[in-house]
């Protein structure tokens, strides 16, 4: 009976032998971990409150608005057209042309500014010229706004421009990890200085903003747990700032007027009140601008009908600019003016020179020298006083009078400056 | 006579031939399981260089973790690894048939450089993770291309029957869809890591890349220590000893090639011998397992070479063949220039795509 033991005997040995040698337990699988992806919801999109806010001006919009916004498209800007929509419409509304300077504009970046009353620059991706930096600080200096628009989100070389200008665009974006729209560098901003491009609003939605560190005053500030990428302090950050000079503002979010993000918060209100910025330019001319100081037609003066034929050059030159201008037998103080005289008249133009510090008697007397000889000697002189430009051109001759046009003609001109607004002229 | 009689009878009651019967059932089965029976446990290593995720290199890492998941010999698994993530949902996709192998079979990962992102997720369906002090874990969230703000403009020729019939989505639920998911990816590390995890959903959020050493501290691995630690860790959960290791690379290849010949060779016998066709095979796989280096295939000179129908089939992964007719039907939707797909519907197709990618800063 035994003996039918042996093969199971031998069987469990084997078997146990198996265990034992490759076996020491089994395996026994964590659960499942019950990850409740069901649970898991997204932050909302911020409504957009005010798609169809009206891209009516803030401010009234009149004739004194008047005025050009160049549109910088000559350095591979990383922006579409169709992203202006929102900003131009209001800059349209407030009075103002807009054009592009790009590469088929006819004259330098100089030349076209000096139509200009304002200058935007979005996001610039090749590098702005010594040349062109200079043109941009003269024009901020003549009183041209500059609005500089820079976007964590997108490339763009800024910096070459805005830091002769006061403001340097800080390689960072700003986040939130805590108060977000829909993504943590969607911030919001509250905290924002007085001023009239602050004015009306609360709180501005920025759609991938950076920091801005500027000579003039921040107009917003960061605040709450919104840090820097380049730092781990959250102390403000400025998206918005004033440049070193007034007419210079610094914008380091490009998204935030685009609809539809333009519709978020306040953000349409800070576009319109940016859009006020850019048209209430006090933009003066200097002579050296000639003859793009004349924003419209210009009248022709002359007392000496001898001087006719030197009247119709000037109309010749100024129609070659491409400006309208006419023989007028008296002078009408809403149009600018060109004033051709001989030092010998008692022109009705010395108000204008006087208003320059010239005075012209049997010597020629300027702020910087007086008993200066008359012979030989012509005098060019802009006053861009009130609503209008009057240049006043007087020398001794017809003949000296005819050489000082030849040279506003020429550009020479500009070697005989003697300050922005007036220059001598040796005419022999 | 008496004395060998008196020997066969003890020798033959139960009492003693029970037990030398046992010893010596040991002794055979011993020797027999140990040295020359093909009944070994097996430990599984599946080794995976720097991978980025694709959909291809997903499909090629789903064959092994699948080929170990049907092998009754492989008793578990140890997953040698490093990628920097990769698409969403091909991440997602190493995840769950991890964890799905890790429910039958218990898988160990070791972490060789950089496991993030969409890698890290895979390595959250493992029994247990080892990483180098050097190495770099974490980096948990989503990365997705937006588009540009202001959609190309339709041709009014062509119709389309609602506001985001073409684009799916608003930019704006675009960009939150990215933040719920970031939510998903947090909640699946949270629950996976259960206790072990030392960081706070938010911290983990950020997406930060952590050191080895920081990663074990904060919990997001488990231990320091590379192959050797990862093999006895796996048999001992297992419960196996005196096991063997299979390269589980090197035998889904081997299936591979016999699919090949299958399909290939003209009687559809896997066995018969090759011809001609032997080099090219060894250039499909040569392509094939350089995939698992790179997520895009390299359309290298010598690729240029092979026969349109060798070159249509160089990424295919399935076990079964089926990824090599597949795979021309994928790339005839993307790959293709759409006016050649749809040539009455001449409108660009773009591939959206959410990524758990470490994309990283030029160091």
């Amino acid at each position: 009976m035994w003996k039918l033991l042996v093969l199971p005997v031998f069987l469990v040995a084997f078997l146990l032998a198996a265990f034992l040698v490759f076996y020491r337990g089994t395996y026994t699988p964590p659960p499942l971990p019950d990850i409740a992806f069901q649970r898991i919801e997204s932050v909302p999109a911020i409504s957009v409150d005010n798609p169809d806010q009206p891209v009516i001006a803030s401010s009234p919009v009149g004739d004194d608005a008047r005025g050009h916004l160049l549109i910088d498209a000559a350095h591979r800007n990383n922006f579409g057209h169709a992203e202006l929509n929102i900003l131009l419409s209001r800059v349209s509304a407030r009075g103002y042309s807009s054009s592009f300077y790009d590469a088929d504009s006819q004259g330098t970046l100089s030349e076209e500014l000096s139509q200009a009353d304002a200058f935007l620059v979005i996001l610039p991706v090749a590098w702005f010229s010594p040349d062109e930096v200079a043109a941009v600080l003269e024009f901020v200096e003549g009183g041209g706004k500059v609005l500089l628009v820079g976007d964590p989100g997108r490339f763009f070389h800024m910096n070459d421009l805005s830091e002769p200008l006061g403001i340097f665009f800080q390689p960072d974006y700003l986040y939130n990890l805590d108060e977000y729209d829909s993504n943590f560098r969607e911030i919001f901003v509250r905290d924002f200085e007085a001023d009239p491009i602050t004015t009306g609003v609360s709180e501005v939605a920025f759609y991938y903003a950076g920091s801005l560190n500027s000579a003039g005053p921040g107009l917003a500030y960061t605040g709450g747990q919104t840090y820097s990428s380049i730092s781990e302090v959250n102390d403000p950050r400025s998206p918005i700032a004033i440049g070193a000079h007034r007419n210079v503002l610094g914008v380091y979010d490009w998204t935030f007027m685009i609809p539809p993000y333009s519709g978020v918060k306040d953000n349409a209100r800070m576009v319109s009140n940016i859009a006020d910025f850019l048209t209430e330019s006090e933009r003066t001319y200097r002579l050296t601008q000639f003859p793009r100081f004349f924003q419209g037609d210009v009248d022709i003066l002359v007392e000496d009908p001898s001087l006719v034929t030197k009247a119709a050059s000037m109309k010749r030159l100024l129609s070659s600019e491409g400006i309208t201008a006419q023989l007028q037998g008296s002078e009408n103080v809403g149009r600018d003016t060109v004033y051709l005289g001989l030092f010998s008249e008692r022109s009705s133009a010395a108000r204008y020179l006087e208003a320059n510090g010239i005075l012209i008697s049997d010597t020629l007397t300027t702020p910087f020298a007086s008993g200066i000889p008359l012979e030989d000697l012509a005098v060019i002189s802009l006053n861009s006083s009130g609503d209008r430009d009057v240049l006043v051109i007087m020398a001794d001759s017809a003949d000296g009078l005819g050489t000082a046009i030849s040279r506003l003609e020429s550009g020479a001109f500009r070697n005989s400056l003697v300050n922005d607004n007036t220059g001598v002229l040796e005419t022999k | 006579m008496r004395v060998l009689s008196g020997l066969g009878r003890i020798l033959t009651s139960w009492y003693v031939a029970g037990p030398i019967l046992a010893i010596l059932g040991i002794a055979i089965g011993f020797g027999l399981f140990f040295y020359a029976l093909p009944v070994k446990p097996k430990i599984g290593v599946i080794d995976i260089p720097f991978t980025g995720i694709s959909e291809d290199s997903a499909a090629i890492i789903t064959s092994f973790l699948e080929y170990s998941r049907r092998n009754p010999e492989i008793k578990g698994v140890v997953i040698k690894m490093a990628s920097p993530g990769g698409g969403a949902s091909a991440s997602e996709q190493l995840y769950h048939e991890t964890a799905r192998l890790r429910a039958e079979k218990p898988v160990v990962m070791v972490i060789n450089g950089m496991m993030a992102s969409g890698g890290y997720m895979m390595a959250m369906g493992v029994n247990h993770t080892y990483a180098k002090t050097s190495s770099l874990v974490g980096n948990v969230g989503v990365v997705a291309g937006t588009g540009p703000i202001f959609p190309p403009q339709i041709p009014e020729q062509f119709a389309f029957s609602g506001p985001y019939k073409l684009t799916g989505v608003s930019r704006r639920d675009w960009i939150s869809d990215l933040d719920m998911l970031k939510g998903a990816f947090v909640e699946m590390v949270v629950r996976e890591r259960g206790d072990r995890l030392k960081i706070s959903r938010e911290e983990l959020g950020d997406g930060k890349l952590y050191t080895g050493m920081e990663a074990v501290a904060l919990g997001l691995v488990d231990e320091i220590g590379s192959d050797t630690e990862a093999y006895k860790k796996v048999a001992e959960l297992a419960g196996i000893r005196n096991y063997s290791l299979v390269n589980v690379n090197v035998e889904v290849n081997r299936l591979f090639v016999q699919d090949l010949r299958r399909i290939y060779s003209s009687t559809g016998d896997a066995n018969e011998p090759l011809t001609e066709s032997d080099v090219d095979l060894l250039k499909i796989l040569a392509s094939r397992n350089s995939l698992l280096e790179q997520a895009e295939p390299a359309q290298s000179a010598e690729a240029s070479d092979f026969p349109e129908t060798v070159r249509q089939v160089e990424i295919a992964p399935s076990l079964d063949g089926t990824g090599l007719i597949n795979r021309p039907l994928e790339y005839g939707v993307f790959g293709i220039p759409t006016e050649q797909q749809f040539p009455n519907l001449p409108l660009k197709t773009n591939r959206p795509q959410f990524y758990y990618l470490y994309v990283g800063a030029d160091h």
